[in-house]
């Protein structure tokens, strides 16, 4: 949260002193934010047979509100996240969310902004990194014209063995935000 | 409350600002800016600055006004863009609404200086910050940058036999700027920012007011007709009414870490302030104007020089102390000094000028105005066609920029309506924006 406000305010000083058209490009290391926070992992243990997703809550961001006048031009995320498998075999697929409210968040209708193709994972104690690669519609891009975002990371997962629980974490490993905006900041 | 970056870095971007304004017109006349800033009649700056030019006979000189008025038609513009100045507005824009504060549009923007397109690009970690501001950091000073200089808005005398005993009131103000090192390396060289590094900007200010009682003679050296050699000289005795200056250095010291911390920064403020107030013992101090004017037929050329020496010791001033304290969350002031003195200096100015009257209504001339804040040479032509006048001209600013201008005006009677243009830069841009003045004038 902090750190949107501050991406925000930031932008308004870079082109209070351009005084002029163009756009301010924003290149953020989220996941340095992240990195340490327990926001980087998230745990998953599936029955046998079964299939089913595990989500953190959805995390709040702020934005600055005089934002309401830019117009967001492009929003890119890449990133990297290893699914370190600790028993069982199944598949593992990732998906991020952006909403304007909580509860819309991880919604039927809500498309998620990034979403990597499944992967097999095991059995038993492997490793297999997920590349991350997504860009907002331009219906998604207004979402960073409002006060607060809200963000959820969600995992879909199928257990393919008979007899042994899938369980496992999924590590964030790098996530990388573009933010393209044209001036009108105030 | 919890310090953060966004009042330092705010306070930064408004400190650029001034940087990037464009040159303006110093003149409300419009014939002086159709002649690119030169005053080529005598009076005006002629006569502000060379103390010899009072003993100069008049000549027939249809252009030379008694009084000019300007026609604020750039006002207009400003009523007209009026909600850029309304915070409710959509449009607000605290740029442009400083912009104007700054330096009020008295005429109208026909060319405003295109905006060039600009890319800023951020990069933004937990720990690592740094921004590129593309072709906008041509509009980071590197250099010490500010305003200032004197004036003497009133000046009231009477004369008699080549003496003349007045009264001016006269203005001083001075306000510098300079980034620190590690400010000027982020924002000019993009470099990254740093943890536990203090980004500051020192900053210097001194405003002083008050009125001379003068003494000046002006009369011809040698010479008769319109032709000779004058000179004059003024004593002022400067009483200052009001006095004060501050030195400031103003910014923050990042953390540990830039923007995962409890506390990304911590202000850092101290300043230093001396000043005398109106009531107290009045500042004391003299000085003088010279000035020295050759006439020869068709030639005339000039130098004063004012101020010389103008000293001014205020006898009962304070010195104040400020600074920030980190544990109390607050600015905190003590007196370091009462009742002591201090000093003064108004800077001093002078005038070069010369013309040439090339007969059938010719008239071309050139002047080099040197002042507290740098040097601006002038130089202009004007061409009488029965009642109307065309002018042109061409000057180098105090940001070396060389500027054009041109115009004309129509005289009836004892009016004359002129118009004059004027080319305008900001370091932004390679383009030049153009004004346009206008101005009535009564002879």
């Amino acid at each position: 949260m902090r750190t949107t406000r501050l991406f925000s305010v930031l932008a308004a000083v870079g082109l209070a002193a351009a005084c002029g058209e163009g756009h301010a490009i924003f290149n953020v290391d989220v996941y340095s934010f992240i990195q340490g926070s327990g926001g980087d992992t998230l745990h998953y243990t599936v029955p046998p047979t079964l299939g089913g997703t595990v989500q953190n809550p959805p995390l709040s961001v702020t934005l600055l509100p005089g934002l309401g006048s830019s117009v967001v031009d492009t929003v890119q995320l890449t990133g990297m996240t290893a699914v370190q498998n600790a028993t069982g075999s199944g598949q593992v697929g990732f998906k991020l969310y952006f909403a304007a409210d909580s509860d819309s968040v991880y919604a039927a209708s809500n498309t998620p902004i990034l979403s990597t193709p499944t992967q097999n994972v095991g059995p038993g104690v492997d490793t297999v990194s997920l590349p991350l690669s997504g860009s907002f519609t331009s219906a998604q891009d207004s979402l960073f014209t409002q006060k607060k975002v809200y963000v959820g990371v969600q995992l879909q997962l199928q257990n393919t063995g008979a007899a042994t629980v899938l369980d496992g974490r999924m590590q964030l490993t790098a996530l990388q935000l573009r933010l393209v905006i044209k001036d009108k900041i105030f | 409350m919890r310090p953060t970056l966004v009042g330092p870095l705010l306070a930064v971007s408004l400190a650029v600002v001034p940087a990037a304004l464009p040159a303006q017109l110093l003149s409300f006349d419009a014939r002086k800016v159709g002649l690119g800033g030169l005053d080529l009649h005598r009076g005006g700056a002629l006569a502000r600055y060379n103390a010899a030019y009072r003993a100069v006979p008049s000549r027939p000189d249809p252009w030379h006004a008694k009084l000019t008025i300007p026609i604020p038609l750039g006002i207009l513009q400003v009523l007209k863009d009026s909600t850029v100045l309304h915070p409710d507005s959509p449009y607000f824009n605290p740029l442009q609404a400083a912009n104007y504060l700054l330096d009020l549009p008295i005429f109208y923007e026909v060319k405003k200086v295109p905006a060039p397109t600009n890319d800023i690009t951020f990069g933004i970690g937990k720990n690592a910050f740094s921004v590129d501001l593309g072709a906008a950091k041509s509009a980071v000073p590197t250099d010490p940058f500010g305003f200032g200089g004197s004036s003497r808005p009133i000046d009231l005398g009477v004369g008699f036999a080549g003496f003349r005993v007045s009264a001016m009131m006269w203005l001083q103000d001075e306000v510098d700027f300079q980034l620190g090192n590690n400010l000027r390396g982020f924002l000019h060289d993009a470099q990254p920012a740093q943890t536990n590094t203090l980004y500051d900007v020192t900053g210097t200010a001194l405003a002083a007011a008050g009125f001379a009682p003068s003494l000046g003679w002006a009369g011809r050296i040698t010479g008769e007709g319109q032709n000779g050699v004058f000179v004059g000289v003024t004593g002022h005795y400067y009483l200052g009414l009001i006095y004060g200056q501050a030195t400031a250095d103003g910014g923050f010291i990042t953390g540990d870490t830039l923007f995962g911390g409890a506390n990304p920064v911590t202000p850092d403020l101290g300043e230093a302030s001396q000043y005398s107030k109106f009531g107290n013992k009045m500042g004391t101090g003299i000085g003088g104007d010279l000035g020295v004017v050759w006439v020869t037929g068709p030639l005339e050329a000039g130098f004063g020089i004012n101020d010389v020496g103008a000293s001014i010791k205020w006898a009962d001033t304070r010195r104040d102390t400020l600074y920030f304290d980190t544990n109390q969350n607050t600015t905190v002031s003590s007196l370091l000094a009462d009742h002591v003195s201090a000093t003064t200096k108004l800077p001093v100015t002078y005038l070069a000028n010369a013309s040439l009257d090339l007969g059938g209504g010719t008239l071309v001339g050139g002047e080099l105005l040197h002042g507290a804040r740098g040097t601006e040479i002038h130089m202009g032509v004007e061409q009488d066609v029965g009642p109307l006048a065309l002018r042109g001209g061409v000057s180098r600013d105090q940001s070396r920029q060389i500027q054009f201008g041109w115009g004309g005006g129509i005289r009836f009677l004892f009016l004359s309506l002129d118009v004059g243009f004027a080319t305008h830069s900001t370091p932004l841009s390679d383009q030049r924006g153009i004004t346009m003045a206008t101005s009535l004038s009564i002879y």
